[in-house]
């Protein structure tokens, strides 16, 4: 009997995909007796060819125009003549060594410098802000070959020359880029609206209102009556801002904001913010200087909030979690792409899913924790984009 | 008993991990019950996906970043970025289209008339460095040396046959021009 148990065990572990048994009756059994055969039909999908393979067939001229077009952008130079030489015999193979050396060079992290002030708008000094706070860190990452997330989680903030420093909000918990006055002065607006639009965009690449399985929305009663509505009454479209359709996508920003709700609008931390409305000044402005909440009742004054579906206490987790989402590398290879390839940010958006979402799945199979290097190297040579088709590029043979 | 149930049990086993029918040894003993072969499913097996190609927008004539710019400019005539030679343009960075967001500035990487009067401004310096001048004496001869260091390509016959030379203008008016040429064309200055 435990034979036959056994052989049910041993069964079970086939998921029913091959034969099915049934006893033969009666608790005397001898043993279980296949007696009917029964086959379900099975679709199997083959594999598909692995990328290094394909890669190789990139040929030595393809390889040669696309390490031209991307290099200056990339590493702020030309290939050189051995550069050249190399990818005009390996093609796609050599590419991809080419691209390995030169994440490792200086230029690599002037580019990504570049392109974290591009994208928040932050370079230079005035007003008391160091506006190179973003891309000092953005450059420091690469230089130290930190994982990319600390883009946003990072526990410092770093000179022109890596040197390490308080970032500069006040704030007790520090959030990368997040947290430095550059990225919060620029973004500052009524109900932190632009901040967490900027968040979603730059670090998401999505917007509002976007898929509710990404950030499920807020309860409408836990928010302040404005955005609670989505039509009046007499369907109306109403007169502020979008009219009345206010809490499709506010059931979400309210979620993005809220962690923003103690930064002012110079972008320094006050723990005594409130985020009420303050009745004398205009829709989405709280005193001093602060922004209002989303939130109804003692909600409004907390950071807490929900991150793509995870609570967190405060800007410093709501950071960690976009950090940790696989879209936040997805959306950094784009943009990254977009800036060496001069896309705008919708043209970076439509790059081809399937191609960024392998090239980020083997960066993760190499590393839990890529880092933007290795999310370069995976993207930049993949055969689709080293292929990539594009009218008026001029390939000097 | 127990050993014809093992043998079924193995049987059983060797069609999970083959995942098709695999042949049933003759086993049971007569009159005992006959384990019945699984039989093979049908399988379909369906293409791979194919990846996707990538399709870019049109390409767009735009500058580099203009500290890219620089660093090309200073690998071109083979002197360090940092050269006081390079002075006169990054003191117009933002009028040549560099950022300075705290200030106002944003990036503006368009080739326009103005930014391209302002850039060959900026050039007079490098083009009458005498280190300059000595080693790309002859651009003729430089350019395959030349090509590759600003270019990142061999030299071509086009490369030699565009350059100024005659024309009613002095040996040294014909080597300026040429190196003001060379130092703003878009091969140079843009990706």
């Amino acid at each position: 009997m435990r034979c036959a148990a056994l052989s049910v065990v041993l069964l079970a572990a086939c998921e029913g995909e091959l034969i099915g048994v049934r006893p033969s009756g009666g608790e005397r059994a001898p043993a279980i007796v296949a007696t009917e055969v029964f086959t379900q039909p099975k679709t199997v999908q083959a594999p598909q060819t692995p990328l290094a393979e394909v890669r190789a067939t990139v040929s030595g001229p393809q390889a040669v125009a696309f390490a031209r077009r991307v290099a200056p952008m990339l590493v702020g130079r030309v290939p050189t003549p051995d550069e050249l030489a190399r990818l005009s015999t390996g093609g796609g193979t050599a590419l991809r060594e080419v691209l390995e050396a030169w994440t490792t060079e200086p230029g690599f992290a002037e580019a990504a410098r570049d392109w974290i002030s591009v994208k928040l708008k932050a370079s230079g000094a005035g007003a008391g802000i160091d506006g190179d706070l973003p891309g000092n860190l953005a450059a420091y990452l690469v230089k130290n070959g930190r994982p990319h997330a600390e883009l946003l989680t990072a526990q410092s903030c770093y000179g022109r020359d890596g040197t390490p420093r308080a970032c500069d909000t006040g704030a007790p918990f520090t959030a990368g880029v997040l947290t430095t006055r550059a990225f919060l002065k620029n973004t500052a607006s009524r109900f932190n609206l632009k901040r967490a639009r900027t968040v979603v965009k730059t670090f998401a690449c999505s917007d509002y209102p976007m898929d509710t399985t990404l950030q499920p929305p807020i309860a409408r009663d836990r928010l302040i009556p404005l955005f609670q509505v989505d039509q009046t009454n007499d369907t109306s479209a109403g007169t502020f801002g979008n009219g009345h359709a206010c809490y499709t996508c506010h059931s979400q920003f309210s979620a993005h904001a809220q962690p923003f709700v103690k930064f002012d609008d110079q972008g320094r931390y006050q723990a005594n913010a409130t985020g009420l409305q303050d009745p004398a000044l205009e829709q989405g402005r709280s005193t001093p200087n602060l922004f209002t909440s989303h939130f109804t009742g003692a909600a409004a004054a907390s950071e807490r909030s929900q991150i793509f579906g995870q609570d967190v206490q405060n800007l410093a987790e709501a950071a960690r979690a976009i950090a940790s989402s696989r879209l936040y590398l997805e959306c950094s290879a784009r943009s990254f792409s977009g800036y060496v390839l001069a896309l705008s940010e919708s043209e970076a958006n439509a790059l081809p899913a399937d191609v960024v979402s392998e090239a980020v799945a083997e960066a993760l199979a190499r590393s839990s924790q890529p880092t933007l290097a290795s999310l370069v190297v995976e993207l930049f040579s993949h055969p689709s984009m080293m292929q990539a088709r594009r009218p008026g590029l001029t390939v000097t043979p | 008993m127990a050993a014809r149930s093992f043998l079924l049990a193995m049987v059983l086993l060797s069609g999970c991990e083959a995942e098709v029918s695999a042949p049933v040894p003759a086993v049971p003993a007569a009159g005992a019950p006959m384990p019945v072969a699984p039989t093979e499913p049908p399988v379909t097996v369906v293409p791979a996906p194919t990846r996707s190609s990538v399709e870019l927008p049109p390409e767009r004539l735009q500058l580099l970043p203009f500290e890219v710019r620089l660093k090309r400019l200073a690998a071109a005539v083979e002197l360090p970025v940092a050269d006081p030679a390079f002075d006169a343009l990054r003191s117009r960075a933002t009028d040549l289209g560099a950022h300075d967001f705290a200030n106002g500035v944003a990036p503006d990487l368009a080739w326009t008339g103005r930014r391209l009067s302002v850039w060959i401004e900026g050039l007079a310096p490098i083009c009458s460095d005498s280190r300059v001048r000595t080693r790309l004496a002859d651009w003729a001869a430089s350019m395959p040396q030349f090509a590759l260091r600003a270019w990142g390509r061999p030299s071509t016959p086009e490369d030699v046959a565009e350059l100024v030379t005659g024309g009613g203008l002095s040996a040294a008016d014909a080597w300026r021009a040429n190196c003001v040429v060379l130092l703003s064309g878009v091969e140079l200055l843009s990706p």
